[in-house]
């Protein structure tokens, strides 16, 4: 039995070294982790650890966790749904309280259909942006539809290519201004999406560091090479567009597959063996930038194509 | 006179037009079948629509200007778009104008 004790404070900034102590026990037939120091623990390491978790168990590995009284997160990991998602039932010693303005439990993410996207998208912002959810001003939306735009796009990534089943995370943190979002998914990873969808692009792509930058290129996606029949789902910008957008207003992203990370454009080796094999695609957006999400969006657009509004304005009545 | 495809968005797609998949669904079902016979204008009316992300609007909207080309947008209007709707439509038509230029150019 290979034990794992996770520290006392774990944030977004701790997610490479989780990435890393977690993967530690890739080749163990059995683990237990010890959430007994834990007090403090982010939603996006929580969405890694919870898709480590599941891919363990998937893997046939005897998977146990130990929560102690000690365990100062454990009712927030309750509330999130995190132990009820990896089938560990723990007695609530709490009333649940209202979500509104602040977090969504963890959601399950399911194969196939594009069209639960709009639906996640949607609860995930009524949850964190609730001021703004009925509001008609549309110029006092920004945040919603930001918040909304991107979880959209993060659970279409998931199901155009991981083939398999995902999780979704969202926490609004009030005192630091921010929501983060994680998506993770225990699928094939981007660099076997690549390769199994015969994309042009597969020829420069080594490892997995290479298959995450290229993602993440403009218009470049493992599906995104159907030609000019007017039948693509998918042109490759999804990922691209949140990267820019996170930079353009003071935010950040982690895109981690395999034996890899990207975070806000630097690449880290996480070692052959320490590895996830799925995806894991996070976001921090702050709230008072993002206001403006219409400006920022239009900005993270021309860096990657020039619009040319007057060609086209004739179509707007 | 040509024939107008009427489009309404919102009973169709609901207030966030968000899966790329349920556009090209439109396209396959209702648009192309006429489009590829005889010319017709499509009009798309968003009247109720709050949303929109990237891979809806390419889906729908380059996708039509691949195929037909960009002569195919001054057969299309569009009614009651949001400020951020309309930014992210022109988006899609640029990007679709730049590969189909960026193709001509590999060509010649």
């Amino acid at each position: 039995m290979y034990d794992i004790h996770l520290s006392e404070r774990i944030t977004a900034l701790d997610l490479t070294r989780l990435a890393m102590d977690l993967g530690v026990a890739n080749g163990q037939d059995e683990v237990n982790v010890n959430f007994g120091s834990l007090r403090y623990f982010e939603i996006i390491p929580m969405t890694l650890l919870l898709g480590k978790l599941i891919g363990w168990y998937l893997e046939g590995k005897k998977v146990t966790v130990s929560v102690p009284d000690s365990c100062r997160a454990k009712p927030y990991l309750q509330r999130m749904d995190f132990f009820r998602k990896i089938g560990v039932d723990i007695h609530e010693d709490f009333k649940r309280q209202p979500s509104a303005g602040r977090f969504r439990e963890f959601e399950v993410i399911s194969r196939g259909s594009e069209s639960q996207a709009d639906r996640l998208a949607t609860q995930v912002a009524d949850v964190i942006v609730p001021d703004q959810k009925d509001s008609e001003d549309y110029s006092n939306t920004g945040y919603y539809d930001c918040v909304e735009y991107a979880v959209s796009e993060l659970v279409l990534n998931t199901i155009q290519h991981s083939s398999s089943a995902g999780f979704l995370g969202a926490q609004f943190y009030v005192a630091k201004g921010y929501t983060q979002i994680g998506v993770i998914d225990n699928g094939k990873g981007i660099r076997q999406s690549f390769i199994d969808k015969n994309s042009p692009h597969s020829n420069r792509i080594a490892n997995d560091a290479d298959a995450i930058s290229v993602a993440l290129e403009r218009k470049v996606s493992s599906t995104t090479h159907s030609g000019m029949t007017g039948e693509a789902v998918n042109s490759g910008v999804g990922l691209t567009i949140l990267a820019e957008l996170a930079g353009k207003a003071g935010g950040h992203y982690t895109v981690l597959s395999g034996a890899a990370a990207v975070i806000d454009g630097r690449v880290v080796d996480l070692g052959s063996y320490r590895g996830f094999s799925g995806t894991l695609s996070a976001f921090i957006f702050p709230r008072e930038p993002m206001n403006k999400f219409s400006d920022h969006l239009e900005k993270a657009k021309q860096k990657i194509v020039d619009v040319d509004a007057d060609r086209f304005e004739g179509a707007f009545l | 006179m040509k024939h107008t495809i009427q489009i309404e968005m919102h009973s169709r797609f609901g207030e966030f037009c968000a899966s790329g998949e349920n556009a090209v669904k439109l396209l396959k079902s209702e648009i192309y079948p006429i489009l590829d016979k005889q010319p017709a204008n499509l009009a798309f009316d968003f009247y109720g629509v709050r949303n929109i992300n990237s891979s809806f609007s390419n889906a729908l909207f380059a996708n039509l200007v691949r195929r037909y080309g960009e002569q195919i947008v001054q057969s299309i209007s569009i009614a009651n778009v949001k400020p951020n709707l309309k930014s992210e439509i022109l988006y899609s038509f640029s990007m679709a104008t730049s590969e189909i230029d960026e193709a001509q150019k590999v060509c010649s």
